[in-house]
């Protein structure tokens, strides 16, 4: 058995990385091995698992380490991956990669972005065990081929199956279009708010009989522009809520210029609605309906809200595709196999 | 190659494309549909022969399309022809070659082929346009583009149909492609099998054609976002097909003809290295979720 021990930034419901940690903890300890989650921000949404707090500091990492006596210590964000150079002087350690969005796509803290991902690549992941990537293309976006790619999952998705190809008529409703997405300005360019705004304008201009939702974490402020573009905003959901619109939409759209993986449109796929995104990130990998641009996606649009058995066929596909291709007990599988396998159990650290 | 150990797309989804490259590619890619689609209205009953021709073949395009513009008439159908001079040959021989008939004219290919015939397509606002390379023999008679025209027009769900090209010794050229996924991950493109020989009108069901010869509707045509500028001919046609077939629009193959080609038969040319990774990004998965 493995002592795994995980650092990250936030174990806090909505950032994707939490639900990546929170799946392969549960899955790692059906395969007997033992995880300590050390997170800087908790929220108490994963109270199944065992979550410590731990300053962003070397010092209480280190410190934390030395008590529990991990086989392996895993950085899945900043600052931990930075520490990792230091720490493995203890302990192997790995580097799991979600990625970073493009420096270009942000204004406030463009020159930030750029040099915190050019350190990870000169100090980081030459001098660690080794890095994880989540995706084909995050191994080639991070610039470090030697990089594993673990996929993640999709199963912790409710599976109702498929939809039903009745469950998709009649033609006079309107098709119900959606995304899912954290608000606000700073991420606002990176997850494609204005494409998306841009695309519900001209499927209207199309006299497309659709309804546009938009949900995600953030503030009336936040939502303002889309309420007024005509969406119907789902502000700061439930979990529960959150499953229960994936799988009442019909289309899931991502217009994201950069993902690492999307696990939302993942999870839209895997609850049975067809998910469409640009041709951008990983989506080639997490959707069979990778498409050229916004043009492309409001044609897509029309042509399945007017041939329902299409959509239903689309639907089918799609959920096909990520249920076959994404578990999180595979995900589990790989990392032991990749890491677990190969650690052995460390020296103590030095003093 | 694309084709490398024979048939096979290798999945190469990114290649040495960068992030940014992709998000500019986006953007551009809208721009260029967009204009493509802004391009006309309404659209007219008819059928617009989009060739790309040498000088030396333009004649018998002409002649063809003057030869059954008039059965055409008699279904209260247009059929006008295009000449596209392919870039490094002279234009001036095709726009007076276009002068002297009734609804032709002639553009120049020179900023690029694919571009030249989109916007052919589009300007001549009939329903359906045939894209033919100059290489092509039509037949010596009947009227197989009314043919192909009534076949595509007869169900709302046909979105290009393409002849079987026979090649001088008889044997069909090019029949179609099947696109199968192996289990290794990789996309194998193997031309769709012609067991004997089909009979006159027969239709079969297709994947998708590369072929230098293919009718479309318009609305799949446009739909499916055209002939890809950045991607070689055989893989902007196999992606125009499989587009207008994700938007519901299927490919048929009809034994119209006997349309003649002079390449041999199997698989159209290769294409570039570049082609490989934008075609695996947009359709492998897409293929491979198909079950094919």
């Amino acid at each position: 058995m493995s002592h795994v021990l995980f650092l990250t930034q936030r174990m806090v419901a909505g950032y994707g990385v939490d639900v990546v940690i929170h799946n392969v903890t549960r899955e790692l300890h059906a395969l007997g091995h033992e995880v300590t989650v050390a997170a800087v921000d908790r929220d108490g949404s994963f109270d199944d698992i065992r979550v410590h707090a731990v300053e962003p500091t070397l010092g209480a990492v280190r410190k934390l380490a030395s008590a529990i006596g991990p086989t392996v210590i895993v950085a899945h964000t900043p600052p931990f991956f930075g520490m990792l150079p230091t720490l493995q002087r203890g302990w192997p350690c790995w580097a799991w990669e979600h990625g970073d969005p493009l420096p270009s796509l942000f204004d406030a803290d463009r020159e930030h972005r750029a040099r915190e991902a050019s350190a990870k690549r000169s100090d980081c992941y030459p001098r660690v065990s080794g890095v994880i990537a989540i995706s084909e293309f995050i191994r080639r976006d991070i610039g470090f081929p030697a990089a594993h790619v673990i996929l993640n999952g999709c199963d912790h998705a409710p599976d109702a199956g498929p939809k039903s190809a009745g469950s998709l008529d009649p033609l006079d409703r309107p098709l119900r279009v959606g995304t899912l997405m954290r608000l606000g300005a700073g991420e606002a360019r990176y997850k494609g708010a204005a494409e998306f705004l841009d695309l519900a304008r001209r499927s209207r201009a199309d006299r497309l009989d659709a309804e546009f939702h938009l949900m995600g974490r953030g503030s009336p402020a936040d939502a303002a522009a889309f309420e007024r573009g005509g969406f119907r905003v789902h502000l700061n959901a439930s979990e529960a809520e959150k499953w229960d619109y994936l799988r009442d939409l019909d289309v899931f759209v991502s217009c994201s210029l950069w993902e690492g993986f999307n696990l939302p449109l993942v999870e839209a796929q895997a609850v049975g609605t067809l998910g469409m995104a640009l041709d951008t990130g990983a989506h080639p990998e997490t959707t069979p309906f990778a498409l050229s641009s916004i043009e492309e996606m409001r044609a897509f649009l029309h042509a399945v809200a007017h041939d329902r058995a299409l959509l239903h066929a689309h639907s089918c596909r799609a959920y096909a595709h990520v249920r076959r291709r994404f578990r999180w007990s595979e995900t589990a599988r790989r990392f032991a196999a990749h890491v677990l396998d190969r650690s052995g159990h460390a020296e103590p650290p030095q003093a | 190659m694309w084709y490398t150990r024979g048939r096979t797309m290798c999945l190469d989804l990114y290649g040495n494309t960068t992030s940014a490259a992709r998000v500019d590619d986006v953007l551009a890619e809208d721009a260029r549909r967009r204009k493509l689609r802004r391009a006309v209205r309404p659209l007219r009953p008819g059928v617009a022969v989009v060739a790309v021709v040498a000088p030396a073949d333009a004649e018998a395009v002409l002649d063809h399309v003057d030869r059954e513009r008039h059965a055409f008439w008699r279904h209260n159908l247009e059929l006008e022809a295009v000449l596209v001079a392919p870039p490094g040959t002279p234009f001036e021989p095709l726009l007076r070659s276009a002068a002297h008939r009734v609804l032709a004219r002639a553009i120049s290919g020179a900023d690029g082929v694919h571009e030249a015939v989109n916007s052919a397509c589009v300007t001549a606002a009939l329903e359906a346009v045939l894209l033919v390379d100059g290489s092509i023999a039509f037949p010596a008679s009947g009227t197989p583009l009314l043919q192909m025209y009534l076949h595509l027009s007869s169900a709302p769900d046909r979105g290009v149909v393409a002849p079987v090209l026979w090649g001088r010794d008889g044997i069909a050229s090019d029949g179609g492609v099947r696109i199968a996924a192996e289990a290794s991950g990789e996309c194998v493109f193997v031309p769709e099998p012609i067991h004997c020989a089909p009979l006159w009108g027969e239709a079969a069901l297709l994947q998708a054609t590369a072929s230098r010869c293919l009718m479309a509707r318009w609305r799949a045509f446009v739909g499916a976002g055209g002939l890809d500028p950045e991607l070689t001919p055989g893989p902007a046609r196999v992606a125009l097909c499989l587009g207008a077939g994700r938007l519901g629009l299927r490919t048929h193959r009809l034994n119209g003809g006997p349309f003649s080609s002079p390449d041999a038969p199997g698989l159209p040319l290769p294409a570039r290295l570049s082609d490989v990774p934008r075609m695996a990004r947009r359709w492998c998965a897409y293929l491979r979720s198909s079950g094919t």
